[in-house]
């Protein structure tokens, strides 16, 4: 994976949540984690 | 029954002392109006015998206590007996020998009953008296050979497996440790300093590498006296159950208190869900690639803010 790939993702990622990552991160990173460990339910259609 | 040790309690040594007066007073009023007219067994005796089960005084040498007394009283009523019609004497002497087996009756039963109703080794009495100070309950910790007083890091781990490794840690840290099972699921431990913390970044980095992630540890803050102790293991008991969901060998609490909390609050989680993963989740993949990324993301952004940075 190229950097700019990297970048491509989270820019969008930006875009779709409506704030940069910056504003949002610690609520964010939160909320990634919950997922993680099944505290949330996970987005339909993203089981891989 | 372990053997007898110095008691320090000053409960214990109080009632002593207490029933001692007590026991007197009841044979003195024996030998005046005899055992079925004094007043029932003193309440002391009976408060006594239960704190010498609890405080693991062999029964033996609680009865020899009354069979001391008993034989001092004795004596005393035959020194007292010139002149007294010989009848009164045999009469005083047989209600003071029944008030005697009935007191004894009574005192080993009440101790009976409250040796059974204590933890039976020693380890659970250690546990049960920790119990008592994390809730805050003023007692005696001697038990715990562990000072209350200097500085404490608290663990927390979900299985009593996790005792060797604990102890081998505390051994390399050169600490003083307080390591407690309460039941095959739970390990509690504290690793103690007199003069200063234990260095959690040492810890930490120590059960990463040696640790086992199907025995995850939570790991406090590093805390100081009596009231440090209970809130560090608290603060561990927390990342315990980060450490649990994220099969980690371990997690220290400031790591997992912001997660944890939020955790707890079903109404915080499912707005985080819906304001930040719900927008996410586009495309045919269901933004699952978007979300890995940005774990991914997080991640080395973490491990570089921990990174030392080179000195100037």
């Amino acid at each position: 994976m190229t950097r700019q790939t990297v970048t491509n993702r989270l820019r969008t990622a930006e875009q779709l949540i409506g704030r940069s990552l910056g504003e949002c991160d610690t609520a964010l990173i939160v909320a990634l984690e919950l997922e993680e460990l099944g505290r949330v339910p996970i987005p339909p259609h993203s089981l891989p | 029954m372990e053997p007898e040790e110095p008691v320090r309690d000053v409960e214990y040594l109080e009632s002593l002392t207490t029933t001692v007066h007590a026991g007197v007073q009841y044979g003195v009023e024996v030998l005046a109006v005899g055992e079925e007219r004094a007043a029932g067994i003193p309440v002391p005796a009976i408060a006594q015998a239960r704190l010498a089960a609890r405080h693991r005084i062999p029964l033996e040498t609680v009865l020899h206590r009354y069979l001391a007394a008993d034989k001092k009283l004795a004596a005393f009523v035959l020194e007292e007996a010139a002149g007294v019609d010989p009848s009164d004497v045999l009469a005083a002497m047989t209600a003071q020998g029944t008030a005697f087996q009935r007191l004894v009756a009574v005192v080993t039963e009440e101790y009976v009953r409250e040796a059974g109703a204590r933890p039976a080794t020693h380890e659970a009495r250690r546990v049960e008296r920790a119990r008592r100070l994390l809730a805050g309950e003023t007692v005696d910790p001697g038990i715990l050979d562990y000072e209350l007083d200097g500085h404490h890091l608290g663990l927390v781990a979900s299985s009593a497996a996790a005792r060797p490794l604990i102890r081998k840690l505390a051994g390399e840290l050169g600490c003083r440790s307080l390591i407690l099972a309460p039941s095959s699921n739970e390990l509690w431990a504290w690793l103690g300093g007199a003069r200063e913390p234990v260095d959690p970044a040492a810890v930490r980095e120590r059960l990463a590498a040696g640790g086992d992630p199907m025995l995850p540890i939570g790991m406090g803050v590093p805390k100081s006296d009596s009231k440090g102790w209970r809130l560090t293991h608290a603060q561990a008991q927390r990342a315990l159950w980060v450490a649990e969901a994220k099969s980690a060998p371990v997690v220290g609490y400031d790591e997992a208190a912001l997660l944890s909390t939020v955790a707890r609050d079903p109404t915080l989680t499912a707005s985080l869900h819906e304001k930040y993963l719900l927008p996410l989740s586009t495309g045919p993949d269901g933004g699952r690639v978007l979300r890995a990324t940005l774990r991914t993301y997080f991640k080395a952004e973490r491990t570089a803010a921990r990174r030392p940075r080179p000195s100037a």
